[in-house]
């Protein structure tokens, strides 16, 4: 028996045994869908992983292929589904940058408006999520139906769900069994670069699932204070351009992160651009958070990332 | 003649427990939804996985239903109305139900997949932490009816319900006993969110039948369990011994579907290690009370 | 009388099947398995003998004990599967030589013995469960216990030898960093 198991690598318990490899994703109830996870598991234990997108952005850059500007808007904001109007934002000031055209204050009001709200629902479906991964079936169900709401919602009927949402925060607070599951799980290492959104934000506050749980929750008053102060939301919609010609830069913070985008116009068409979102930085953390972890704790630091499968640009 | 009426009372207890549990999931309440979705389960195709335990892989769910509905047996809906009144019939019952691991090891080994092989083994390590759970307030309970057979269990309460004589005993015994029917927050093996199913993973078709009604009937005999060692069995005003018998099971069935909806799954490390450093020692003084109140009492 | 000797004979042939099969299979999970309900035959024949407690306990005991001890053999075998169709037996000459002779012992035994006059009636289920608790904790407690804490230290020193010395630097245990 010594000889067959001598050569096989040792797990943290000592113990010789046959290590599998274990695919979960891209369509996996625990994960965002799309998002490809492989670990490797030593019984229940994760020796290592790696995290891909099955479906994100393929070039960061582009170039020689010209876009109308609008079309380029319209693509971009579809190849995000899960932040579009953050895309769509930032399209639009990149492209009104280059054109060079003045910052409208009414305009880039009500477009912070939407962005906000789009923080509110884009945290709710983070809930959702976290939910199904923890069979909490209360609060997939109460997340996912607000989050449906908040999308579209206007200046008034934000106010309105605004007592619902604090009581699911509330009710999160008093819930048992969360924090034993969140606390000291996924706790980001030291020598990480690269980090934006809530996940550098609740850096700060042990930097653990349940420090990114509350940044969230934090985040979400926050956005309805702002909201509740500045009014309605307005979808972002180009300006008129005209023929502009130039190079443009912006960045918006959507809800996962910075995501920056510069790009050159030609005529009112874009010729190339760049874009970096902060997701591309996140799942590089997987493979350290995961190691040497038990499965379920591995699984609920990858969630607690908030990782957007069609924001990793490969 | 009992085993009859027992094993139809039982059978029409898991079919009101499917349409609540229907109606928690889907939140519509259909009297029909778990016979249609039954039968859907047995239209559809019954695959089995490349290279199984086949052996395993077809008896699993077998062996779970029947030491389900054995737990049943001896558990009394009234005086007289049990199938098999055993002199250790408060025994009978743990030995019935930890071949519910033997099942799901088999289950979980017979497919051949990763998902469901962790699954299983899962449940052998959540078996550590609640066995004992089950056993410990048991013994407290036999000790004051001095007594494994379960109609005299029910009879000593007929003055005090145990709930109320030995409440700490209660509360482990329920919490195990949901560890046991793995229903959330304890479902570790079958965990949707970690492991895809779990040892439900491969299940398709008739045997995925097989195993969600010996699941639910799983629940609706702990459920009995419960209302036997702790809610006072037949015993109660008006109605007759079997209906209260009835009714209490499916309330003790129905909170054990209701709970996990409000709670995340808990951690296995934190089961396990809340289970022997603070459930058992918390058992031992439950045994110590009534041992006490016995000895005071009588 | 002729229908619990049948029922005696049914649950021991099973108990000797699944004991073969233990030996006859590749595959570590099944041998543990079979094991397993060899036991509960064994069991039930205690129940056909009319002694229900210990019966009903040597069913309980058994699913657990051979379950974790069907971990181990996962853990601790390179081919827990059996794919590799791996033989159960060895020192095959030995073992068959150590078979016989028990074998015929213990038949010898079955057969020379002197059993006593047959008890023409065994006490009620009810009256034995308290006759064993009685015997459990009145004169052979001592023994029991002494058992029960050897069979524990055996154990953990078991699992201790088989695990190998680690560095601490790979890690250690995360209990310990929260």
């Amino acid at each position: 028996m010594i000889e067959v198991t001598k050569d096989l690598p040792r797990s943290a318990d000592g113990l010789a045994m046959d290590w599998l490899e274990v695919p979960f994703g891209p369509v996996f109830s625990g994960l965002p869908g799309g998002l490809k996870l492989t670990l490797t598991l030593d019984g229940d234990g994760v020796t290592e992983g790696q995290a891909i997108s099955l479906v994100g952005m393929v070039n960061e850059v582009e170039e020689g292929k010209e876009v109308d500007a609008e079309t380029f808007i319209e693509r971009l904001a579809s190849a995000m589904p899960l932040a579009s109007v953050s895309y769509r934002l930032l399209a639009c000031q990149a492209i009104e940058r280059a054109a060079g055209l003045e910052e409208d204050p009414a305009t880039a009001q009500a477009r912070a408006v939407a962005l906000e709200r789009e923080r509110i629902a884009s945290h709710m479906g983070w809930l959702a999520q976290l939910g199904r991964q923890f069979g909490f079936a209360w609060l997939t169900h109460r997340a996912s139906t607000l989050q449906l709401e908040i999308r579209c919602a206007s200046g008034k009927r934000l106010a309105e769900l605004a007592p619902a949402l604090q009581a699911l925060v509330t009710r999160l607070g008093r819930t048992p069994l969360l924090k034993s599951r969140l606390k000291g799980i996924g706790i980001l290492p030291s020598d990480a670069t690269g980090l934006s959104g809530p996940v550098a934000r609740a850096d700060g506050n042990a930097g653990d699932a349940w420090g990114r749980l509350w940044q969230r929750l934090d985040e979400i008053t926050t956005s309805l204070d702002f909201i509740k102060a500045i009014g309605e939301p307005e979808l972002p919609v180009l300006r008129n351009i005209g023929h502009g010609s130039g190079t443009g830069e912006a960045s918006v913070e959507t809800p996962r992160g910075q995501a920056q985008l510069s790009l050159t116009l030609e005529h009112g068409q874009v010729k190339s651009y760049k874009l970096d979102t902060a997701c591309r930085h996140h799942i590089g953390l997987v493979a350290q958070l995961v190691e040497g972890r038990e499965l379920g704790d591995a699984l609920v630091a990858v969630g607690s990332l908030d990782l957007s499968p069609w924001e990793v640009i490969s | 003649m009992n085993v009859v009426i027992v094993l139809l009372a039982l059978l029409g207890s898991v079919w009101l427990l499917a349409v609540v549990e229907g109606w928690t999931t889907t939140g519509r309440l259909s009297l029909s939804a778990p016979l249609l979705s039954g039968l859907a389960h047995l239209g559809r195709e019954s695959i089995v996985p490349r290279t199984p335990d086949r052996l395993f892989f077809e008896a699993a769910p077998i062996l779970f239903l029947i030491v389900a509905v054995l737990g049943v047996t001896v558990l009394p809906l009234a005086p007289t109305l049990v199938i098999a009144d055993l002199a250790t019939g408060a025994l009978f019952i743990n030995a019935a139900l930890a071949y519910v691991l033997v099942a799901l090891i088999m289950a979980g080994w017979g497919p051949n997949g990763a998902y469901a092989m962790i699954g299983g083994w899962r449940f052998l390590g959540q078996l550590i932490a609640y066995a004992m759970l089950i056993v410990m307030p048991i013994t407290a309970v036999a000790m004051r009816a001095e007594s494994l057979v379960t109609t005299v269990i029910v009879a000593s309460q007929e003055s005090l319900w145990n709930i109320v004589y030995q409440p700490l005993g209660f509360v482990l015994f329920f919490i195990a006993a949901m560890a046991l029917a793995f229903r959330a927050p304890f479902d570790l093996p079958i965990a949707e969110g970690e492991l895809g199913g779990g040892v439900d993973a491969e299940y398709t078709g008739v045997r995925r039948a097989v195993l969600r009604l010996a699941r639910l009937t799983l629940v609706v005999t702990l459920a009995a369990a419960t209302v036997v060692f702790y809610l006072g069995g037949w015993h109660g005003p008006l109605l007759p011994p079997w209906a209260w018998s009835l009714i209490k099971t499916l309330a003790v069935a129905v909170s054990m579907l209701l709970v996990g909806r409000y709670l995340p799954r808990i951690r296995e490390a934190d089961l396990m290690r809340w289970c022997w450093t603070l459930g058992i020692p918390l058992a031992l003084v439950n045994i110590i009370i009534v041992g006490l109140l016995v000895l005071v009492v009588s | 009388m002729y229908a619990q000797a049948f029922f005696v004979a049914i649950f021991g042939l099973a108990a000797i099947g699944f004991g073969v099969w233990v030996f006859r299979t590749s595959s570590m999970v099944r041998s543990a398995l079979a094991l397993l309900f060899s036991q509960t035959a064994v069991g039930c024949m205690f129940l056909a003998m009319q002694t229900e407690f210990l019966g009903v306990l040597q069913i309980m005991m058994m699913a657990t004990e051979m379950s974790i001890m069907a971990i181990f053999m996962v853990m601790f075998m390179m081919d827990p599967g059996g794919l590799g169709g791996m033989d159960m037996t060895h020192q095959k000459r030995f073992s068959i030589g150590a078979g016989v002779i028990a074998g015929g012992v213990a038949i010898a035994v079955a057969l020379l013995a002197d059993w006593g006059p047959v008890t023409p009636q065994a006490p009620d289920a009810a009256m034995q469960t308290r006759e064993l608790g009685m015997e459990l904790l009145g004169r052979s407690m001592l023994i029991f216990e002494t058992a029960g804490i050897t069979i524990l230290t055996a154990m953990i020193a078991a699992t201790a030898v088989a695990i190998p010395v680690q560095t601490l630097a790979n890690g250690g245990d995360k209990e310990d960093s929260e």
